[in-house]
């Protein structure tokens, strides 16, 4: 099927499949009238993420996946099957080439290989989103940011607190002083998982396990912390000024030099202290970040959220109508994002979680970004930001030692 | 001489409420382990996407559905639910997802999208799910290069794929099995009547133990289902290619 066929066909199918039922509440996409044709988008990196990316790209009306790009073939037709009729190239400069009406390109290639995708795009005119961490070095991040700015496009990071409605919900009880005065943060990620992956027919070991290469990558504190350290920097409106940390490999003994157990420990200018633990050796509470304060604590766990009230908090009128979770003998208030609605129709406790994963809510605030014309939730500047914070950590992980931040390296 | 050690990997992960367990044959053990977090992978998305009990879930999504409105879904959906229509008619409603609510769903094979009839279809794909989702498993490790595994979830749905045949016994005291390139599933009250016969609404009086097997772990999921809640006369209709039924009147101890 030629592309000018294959638009025409989606659209014809739009028309024809009617209404698709989303939750339209806390979509993104619904406020969005319906385009005359589908935002016709590309992906770079069809491994894991990517093939994540394309099944939540699938549910969106109005996106047509038509491009794919993996040097690896196998994985290019695997994400060929759940795009269908998607083109697929060898690389991102092929697929540029080749694609010159595509709108926007997602970025999902390894952390280290994000900065030519990204960079290329943004200079042909391309709108691009791109997976957490921007990069891995503070050159790539740089260079990824300045081609963002240079560029009158969309740029994103899929940070994916930002856009997450629980994220929000919890962040306006803060913001208009639930918790009161900050006295602890905590966060975890922990799962049991060995971290190595099988290549692809194909490609080498090394490529399949670039997260286990000292050499590129940020380890624990890239691929997993540089998300959480977002939901801090968008909450308190500031960034570490030092980081310690320490990690060693506790369980998986196979050679490798990448910690798979990891603590950190961030100092911001206000005083306060986020403790951070992560391990690929146990999976007891997954991954959730949590602020204490004066007057209650928030715990978010990306698609959960609480609030734990000290036993002095005033109570407020909408709190007894609030569905409420026990943890042991702690009472937790459930943070349901459209509770006001919900609860009119007497259905709060079907308003528990999130209609579709954090990673749906990221994409499409990208999508709507661009049908809007207005910024994305996490930026280039913003992913920068997370970025350098994150490459600070793992600095501080490999050394021993403390590493200071530079706060004019955050200001723009 | 010496026989030649062949590497096995267990896992195992909690999901759907039971816990699921994994052996993988074959090597090197490295890949074996990579293969089995890929798998278990799949199993908890699975059980994610096909909860009851979460907003994300798609028996919620499809609850808040009315028409004209779709749903659109990946080829994985569309197989679990095409597979569930055609058990659900197969078994003349003794396998009904929607519990004798009505299974009021139309699927557009086409363009991978699921219609509602009306509005607030409550479905429950308990009886199915944990099938799905050793199948997705299974295919995971077949595309790792795994050769030989046995899988299963709770101990009452299995599969087996590879040349090696793996010795299943149905309970405690139950018959033995030879389970080689196909899946089992048991169905079975005892005591308590918990079981709904989704037909009339009324809870299955009988003790009996219903054990199905098949080369697709859904299908036979289904079918011990309506077994249970059908009795014996339920091998009387037509059934799937190569769907083996047993019924045995006597509950064995789980």
């Amino acid at each position: 099927m030629n592309p000018t066929a294959r638009r025409e066909f989606l659209v014809a199918s739009a028309a024809t499949v009617g209404a698709f039922a989303l939750s339209s509440e806390l979509d993104p996409l619904a406020a969005l009238p319906r385009r005359a044709a589908p935002l016709e988008v590309g992906l770079v990196g069809c491994g894991r993420q990517g093939r994540a990316i394309l099944a939540e790209l699938s549910k969106m009306k109005d996106v047509a996946v038509v491009a794919l790009a993996d040097p690896i073939e196998s994985r290019a037709q695997a994400a060929a099957r759940r795009a269908a009729g998607a083109r697929t190239y060898k690389g991102h400069a092929e697929l540029l080439a080749g694609e010159k009406s595509l709108a926007a390109v997602f970025v999902a290639t390894p952390t280290h290989l994000h900065r030519a995708p990204a960079v290329d795009a943004l200079a042909a005119g391309k709108h691009v989103w791109c997976e957490s961490p921007l990069a891995s070095t503070a050159d790539d991040a740089r260079a990824i940011a300045a081609a963002a700015r240079a560029a009158s496009v969309v740029g994103a990071v899929g940070m994916q607190g930002r856009s997450n409605p629980i994220y929000s919900l919890a962040r306006s009880f803060h913001k208009a002083g639930a918790l009161r005065e900050l006295a602890s943060l905590r966060a975890q990620a922990h799962k049991k998982t060995s971290w190595r992956f099988q290549p692809a027919q194909g490609e080498s070991d090394a490529a399949a396990n670039w997260r286990l290469d000292p050499a590129v990558s940020l380890g624990l504190e890239g691929e997993w912390f540089c998300q959480q350290a977002d939901v801090y920097h968008w909450y308190l409106n500031e960034y570490p000024t030092r980081v310690r940390g320490a990690g060693s490999v506790r369980l998986h003994k196979d050679g490798r030099t990448i910690a798979d157990s990891v603590a950190l420990e961030l100092e911001f200018a206000s005083g306060l202290h986020l403790a951070w633990s992560g391990t690929l050796a146990n999976s007891y509470e997954g991954t959730y970040e949590s602020l204490c304060g004066e007057m209650a604590t928030l715990r978010l766990a990306w698609n959960a959220g609480w609030m734990f009230k000290e036993a002095d908090s005033p109570t407020q009128g909408w709190e007894v109508y609030a569905n409420r979770e026990q943890f042991h003998d702690e009472q937790g208030i459930t943070l349901i994002a459209d509770a006001t609605k919900l609860a009119a129709q007497n259905k709060l406790k079907e308003g528990i979680g999130l209609p579709e994963p954090p990673l749906y809510y990221t994409l499409a605030d990208f999508v709507a970004a661009i049908g809007a014309g207005k910024p994305p939730a996490c930026g280039i500047e913003e992913g920068l930001r997370a970025a350098l914070v994150a490459q600070a950590c793992h600095r501080a992980v490999t050394t021993g030692e403390a590493v200071a931040l530079d706060p004019e390296a955050f200001k723009r | 001489m010496n026989a030649v050690a062949v590497e096995r990997h267990r896992a195992a992960c909690a999901a759907m409420a039971t816990r699921f367990e994994l052996v993988l044959e074959g090597g090197p053990r490295a890949a074996l382990v990579s293969a089995a977090e890929a798998a278990i992978e799949a199993i908890e998305a699975c059980a994610a996407r096909w909860t009851r009990f979460e907003r994300g879930g798609l028996p919620a999504r499809i609850a808040r559905t009315a028409p004209p409105q779709m749903l659109q879904l990946d080829a994985d959906d569309m197989e679990l639910l095409a597979l569930a229509l055609d058990a659900h008619a197969a078994t003349a409603g003794a396998f009904d997802p929607s519990l004798g609510r009505g299974f009021d769903v139309e699927l557009g094979a086409y363009a991978r999208t699921l219609a509602v009839r009306r509005a607030g279809v409550s479905l429950d794909f308990g009886g199915i799910a944990k099938g799905h989702a050793l199948e997705l498993a299974a295919r995971v490790l077949r595309e790792h290069g795994v050769e030989s595994a046995f899988l299963h979830g709770g101990t009452s749905s299995a599969l087996a794929f590879g040349p090696r045949a793996w010795r299943v016994q149905v309970g405690a005291g139950g018959p033995y099995i030879e389970l080689q390139r196909r899946a089992l599933s048991v169905s079975a009250q005892r005591g308590r009547a918990h079981v709904l016969d989704p037909r009339s609404a009324a809870a299955v009086a009988h003790e009996a133990t219903a054990v199905a097997l098949h080369a697709d772990a859904r299908v036979a999921e289904a079918w011990s289902t309506a077994l249970l809640v059908a009795g014996p006369s339920l091998a009387e209709r037509a059934l799937p290619a190569a769907l083996e039924l047993h019924w045995l009147p006597a509950p064995i101890p789980a």
